[in-house]
């Protein structure tokens, strides 16, 4: 990490347990959530229109979203997307980049972001879908699964 | 019965008990579980901000008395808003200018506590 970065990281972990500390974590994984929805919904348009899509399908939406949102965040391998079946996408985040940054993950900040960020895209996409289950590496989890079902 | 219709029977017990405009029930992390809020209400950003008042609520309650937040009543010039933590959610009413306060408030925490039955 180049020095502009590690200070940027540095003062997000001061900013973050200051704004812990005067508003409290309900503020803070609400915020959170709030951005990853704005960002899955504004995801959502952009694949659809660079990818010209009609109607989306489970697997066109799993390869778009690890090819044009995920791998370039986290890296290739860094996460991967499984249809198990027509209305269940499996979600697995190899790679926290907050945890990767060197920030504390344990206070479960930052996973309402990326709740917030695949349970908006995928509503988006396909006019209803929930989080139904998910298993996140700030519980100790070797790696976040995160379990969406659609609701077609 | 499913949680959610266990929530409602709770909001609706606590409308036929006390005066009020609207009332919802808020996951910790700013999502509506459950509202009759007005129709003009933007749902999603009242659900966020009571998440917010909660937040902010009990590092005040810390700071001032290194005590534990119980419930918000939010005076604004043409309603009142309160807000009563129910373990993992939220309990928010919305009532007239001029509320039965001490009924308002009994009524509440009676709610409060069969939410948070409900929600574990």
């Amino acid at each position: 990490m180049s020095e502009q970065l590690k200070f940027i990281a540095s003062m997000f972990k001061m900013c973050m347990s200051e704004f812990d500390m005067v508003m409290g974590p309900e503020t803070i994984m609400t915020i959170f959530r709030l951005i990853g929805e704005r960002q899955g919904e504004a995801i959502e348009k952009r694949m659809r229109e660079k990818f010209n899509v009609k109607e989306w399908t489970p697997s066109d939406f799993a390869n778009y979203i690890v090819k044009d949102v995920f791998e370039p965040a986290l890296g290739e391998g860094g996460a991967e997307v499984i249809v198990s079946s027509d209305n269940e996408l499996i979600i697995k985040f190899k790679i926290c980049p907050f945890e990767k940054a060197g920030i504390d993950i344990s206070k479960k900040f930052y996973c309402t972001y990326t709740e917030g960020l695949t349970e908006n895209s995928a509503k988006k996409a396909f006019g209803d879908a929930e989080i139904i289950s998910e298993d996140l590496k700030s519980n100790g989890a070797p790696i976040c699964t995160i379990k969406i079902k659609i609701k077609q | 019965m499913s949680l959610v219709d266990e929530a409602k029977k709770v909001l609706t017990e606590l409308g036929e008990k006390v005066n009020i405009l609207g009332s919802a029930v808020i996951r910790t992390n700013g999502l509506m579980i459950v509202s009759s809020l007005p129709i003009e209400s933007n749902e999603r950003m009242i659900a966020a901000m009571s998440a917010a008042l909660l937040g902010t609520s009990k590092r005040t309650a810390e700071a001032l008395f290194n005590g534990n937040f119980r419930s918000l009543n939010l005076e604004i010039d043409k309603g009142n808003m309160f807000l009563i933590g129910a373990g993992k959610v939220i309990l928010v009413v919305l009532t007239d200018v001029a509320p039965n306060v001490g009924l308002i408030t009994l009524e509440m925490e009676s709610a409060s506590e069969k939410l948070s039955k409900i929600f574990g």
